[in-house]
């Protein structure tokens, strides 16, 4: 299980192959990953802010991790976020989950990303071209 | 002056232990995060109290009145936790607007 929370631009391929199972221990993995648009409710956004509470994300995180790896067969778990100054097409999260078979890894990504999205301590601010800011307030599906 | 439970350390005939026990001197750190922290207008405090606190009595002796929102998160020691909750010696108390993450 490895959560890792940076403010630097990372690459989710790269990471996935670093951390994949030994070969022929996993048939599955099911992975999220999640990019940032240049638009919002209308609006073309500049650039974006991902503000979180240190120590309490990662907590968060670890504690799901623990549940999804308790709850479903699975074998292992990785979630990357990234925080601080963000730009469209830069990647914001990755959630990947090793498995024996693909229902369990499904479901389990499924859940960490969930979980992370109703309760992880991040806040999106963003900026539109016209260089208004704004806070982000609601999580669409 | 420094804070007053460092003083009070200072004082080496006087036991602090016995002094937390007895007069309920908590010393408590409450940080905001994100919207609510320009909604408040502050990014974290340190209050002394002299009684045991919930999370909504800490709300309105740091905020100056501003009613506690509806919407608003809260936490314990980086722990989810509600309005109800009472907060002892040294915790570390989190008021945040809902998350979006992901």
């Amino acid at each position: 299980m490895l959560v890792k929370i940076t403010p630097n631009e990372f690459n989710p391929w790269k990471h996935l192959q670093n951390h994949e199972l030994q070969a022929g221990k996993f048939g599955a993995t099911a992975t999220f990953i999640g990019t940032m648009r240049d638009y919002n409710v209308g609006d073309t956004v500049k650039s974006m802010f991902l503000e979180h509470y240190p120590d309490m994300t990662e907590k968060y995180l670890q504690r799901i991790s623990d549940t999804a790896l308790q709850r479903w067969d699975i074998l292992d778990t990785l979630i990357i976020h990234r925080v601080g100054e963000i730009l469209p097409g830069d990647n914001i999260v990755l959630v990947a989950v090793w498995a024996g078979h693909r229902g369990p890894a499904f479901d389990a990504c499924r859940f960490l990303m969930e979980e992370l999205k109703a309760k992880a301590p991040f806040w999106k601010r963003e900026t539109l071209v016209n260089n208004e800011v704004r806070w982000v307030n609601a999580n669409n599906a | 002056m420094g804070n007053p439970v460092t003083l009070l350390r200072n004082i080496s005939c006087i036991n602090l232990d016995r002094i937390n026990q007895t007069y309920f001197i908590h010393m408590i750190t409450i940080k905001f995060f994100a919207s609510l922290r320009e909604e408040v207008g502050k990014n974290e405090v340190q209050i002394v109290a002299d009684e045991q606190l919930t999370i909504t009595k800490i709300w309105h002796q740091v905020c100056d009145g501003i009613p506690l929102p509806a919407h608003v998160l809260m936490a314990i020691n980086m722990e989810y936790t509600d309005s109800n909750a009472v907060v002892k010696d040294g915790d570390e108390v989190a008021f945040f607007p809902p998350v979006t993450g992901g």
